[in-house]
């Protein structure tokens, strides 16, 4: 069981200094990510989904940001503690990450070939100087560019928002990662477009088992591409199931108020939405509490004054579940 | 130039096209195609298409905001083409419109009250007092503290600022009301907030509404009618639960299926469809769609289809369809 899993997290806890002290953005996560399977981490803007992210590939701002506890482990080797040369290899070698807005995360007086073939000088020495053209249209073609010999000469202004992703995975790719974080690549692009990034993405997958870490606020991406789920509220992991059980039988307050305020495709036309009160906490404001009480119609006194851990909930009358469904609240099982 | 099908704000043939570089070389980006749409009045029409489509274009050509290429502007019955900035006021007055992003939309320089207050001092001879009455009782409608009067946008939360967006576009209280976009920048939980806020407000001043949104799921429940565009043209128009139920044009067929679902057992193994939108630059000749239709026979390449009634209350441009 245990060399199936590619990355963990232990107890990750990341601050920010400022000029009022430091400020503790993430608390406490933990989660793992197995070979061929994609995780998802769920959440709103500054719930730390994305600075979790950044801290595997130790890319938090400098000097703010710091993990302060816990450990990253990446096949066997503790992330934090590698030397920069290490580190050097991992990022766009074994971890590659896609973002989402590709625009800003090409450079743009390079052409789409020169990016990823830099990618090719980088981490894949085996490939002589001359062969690497003829890779970077293979690997063109793996993302499924449409007429590829003729995007490896434009710029990045000179394609569309769907062939910019294309060439950011395909940048990912061409370092043969063994995880892949993937940070709301869709958000930004239409939805046929987006079917065809998610398509793209679980092929890939399919062919070469590598494991995906995929950052997203949109829970019908979540039920599409993803195999576990781990929703994140205030810095805190608040529930943690496989994609099934999250959608069939969600637990924590928040995780079911996100489903619901989504409009269905089956919804009455018009109807008032169910809608979640109130609006996340700045970090500077997390309660000592449980983060979710102010926000939460189930909260009681009890609630508000102490703070639940994330623990193993097995619903009534069900077989206890091969995988664990962790949750957060004291409620649990209740409401 | 009488109408009689209800419709206040109406496209006829427009066409509206941009010029982009100079001299040699000089472009035309064809961003209205030969549009024609009526929005009826105390309904919310839902405009979806992919980025570049021209539903924004649409939108802002109905608020007369352009100088139509070609076609007609008809407000309440009466042609507003050719109408000169000053002759338009009255239009301004009845058409609003809410934007994506408050923050881009709204002077960070001014406090809450004077950008509620802007719109009446323009428009309408009210006095101060008046008009102060007027901004807190706005603010009261979409659900803001009497506080908020005095502070700046950026003291607020997006949702908070997008209250405030849509609390001046009610100032004058307008006919019709253009919503690009409203929910697109804001975190899930408050989205649905600002909907429900949107629907109880249109049902208390009787407003129509233009709702446009690449959320297809969002356009669904916040609309009536539901058109769908592509490179320019409208493919596809019916109520809301046509369009997602069934759809007829195969472009439409191809954006719903699109959709993820929320259910992951039914995640659907389709290969979605892979086409690039052609440009609007250099047209292609026929149906726009046709260069990405799988159901495309020999006429799609030569001939346009015109926008057609196939039943009651639906329309389709399509040769395939009858």
């Amino acid at each position: 069981m245990e060399d199936r899993v590619l990355l963990r997290i232990e107890g990750v806890s990341v601050s920010f200094d400022t000029d009022k002290g430091p400020m503790e953005v993430v608390d406490n996560v933990s989660f793992a990510v197995e070979r061929g399977r994609t995780l998802a981490l769920v959440g709103e803007s500054g719930c730390g989904k994305s600075v979790t992210a950044a801290s595997i590939m130790r890319l938090l701002p400098q000097p703010y940001g710091k993990v302060t506890r816990g450990r990253i482990i990446f096949q066997g080797e503790d992330v934090l503690t590698l030397p920069p040369e290490k580190m050097y290899k991992l990022r766009g070698g074994s971890i590659a990450m896609i973002f989402q807005e590709p625009m800003t995360a090409l450079n743009p007086v390079h052409t789409a070939g020169a990016q990823i073939e830099e990618v090719l000088g980088l981490h894949r020495l085996e490939i002589a100087k001359k062969a690497r053209d003829p890779e970077v249209l293979e690997i063109l073609r793996q993302v499924e560019m449409p007429s590829p010999e003729q995007r490896i000469k434009n710029y990045p202004f000179q394609l569309s928002g769907g062939m910019r992703q294309r060439v950011m995975i395909a940048m990912a790719l061409a370092g043969r990662p063994g995880l892949l974080i993937a940070d709301e690549p869709t958000t930004a692009l239409d939805v046929t477009v987006q079917a065809q990034i998610l398509h793209l993405i679980r092929e890939l997958q399919r062919k070469n088992g590598m494991g995906v870490l995929y950052i997203t606020h949109d829970m019908g991406v979540v039920a599409e591409i993803s195999d576990e789920v781990v929703v994140m509220y205030a810095g805190q992991v608040v529930e943690v199931a496989s994609v099934g059980s999250i959608f069939a039988s969600p637990v924590h307050p928040y995780t079911r108020g996100l489903i619901r305020s989504m409009p269905q495709l089956d919804s009455r036309p018009k109807s008032v939405l169910p809608s979640i009160p109130g609006q996340v906490p700045s970090p500077r404001d997390y309660p000592k509490s449980c983060r979710f009480a102010n926000r939460c119609d189930y909260a009681d006194a009890h609630c508000v004054e102490n703070a639940p851990f994330l623990e193993d909930y097995a619903a009534p009358g069900v077989p206890s579940p091969a995988q664990p469904h962790l949750v957060r609240c004291f409620k649990a099982g209740t409401i | 130039m009488k109408n009689d099908d209800g419709a206040i704000v109406e496209a006829r043939g427009l066409v509206q096209h941009f010029a982009q570089g100079r001299f040699a070389g000089r472009k035309v980006v064809h961003a209205l195609n030969g549009v024609d749409i009526a929005v009826r009045k105390g309904e919310t029409l839902g405009l979806v298409g992919e980025t570049g489509c021209g539903k924004s274009t649409l939108c802002r050509a109905l608020m007369r905001l352009y100088k139509p290429t070609a076609g007609q502007v008809v407000f309440e019955g009466r042609d507003i083409t050719k109408l000169r900035e000053r002759d338009l006021r009255f239009v301004r007055k009845s058409m609003q419109m809410i934007f994506q992003d408050p923050a881009d939309s709204m002077n960070p320089r001014l406090n809450v009250g004077y950008i509620l207050e802007e719109p009446l001092l323009i428009q309408t001879d009210l006095n101060p007092g008046r008009r102060r009455e007027r901004a807190m009782s706005l603010l009261a409608d979409v659900g803001l503290p009497e506080d908020s009067y005095f502070r700046y946008p950026h003291e607020f939360s997006g949702g908070q600022r997008q209250r405030i967006a849509i609390a001046r576009s009610l100032a004058l209280e307008p006919k019709v009301v253009v919503c690009d976009e409203p929910v697109s920048a804001l975190d899930v939980s408050v989205q649905s907030q600002v909907l429900n806020l949107l629907l109880e407000l249109q049902k208390e001043h009787s407003l129509t509404m233009i709702f446009v949104s690449h959320a297809l799921s969002v356009v669904r429940h916040m609309s009536d009618r539901v058109a769908v565009m592509y490179l320019g043209s409208i493919m596809e128009l019916a109520d809301s639960r046509t369009i997602y139920e069934g759809p007829r044009h195969p472009y439409t067929q191809a954006l719903i299926a699109a959709i993820p679902k929320t259910d992951p057992s039914r995640r659907a193994e389709r290969i979605p469809f892979t086409g690039e939108i052609p440009s609007p630059i250099d047209l292609p000749p026929g149906c726009p769609f046709h260069l990405n239709c799988t159901q495309k026979i020999e006429i799609c390449h030569r001939q346009k289809p015109s926008l057609r009634e196939i039943s009651p209350g639906h329309l389709c441009a399509c040769h395939l369809v009858d």
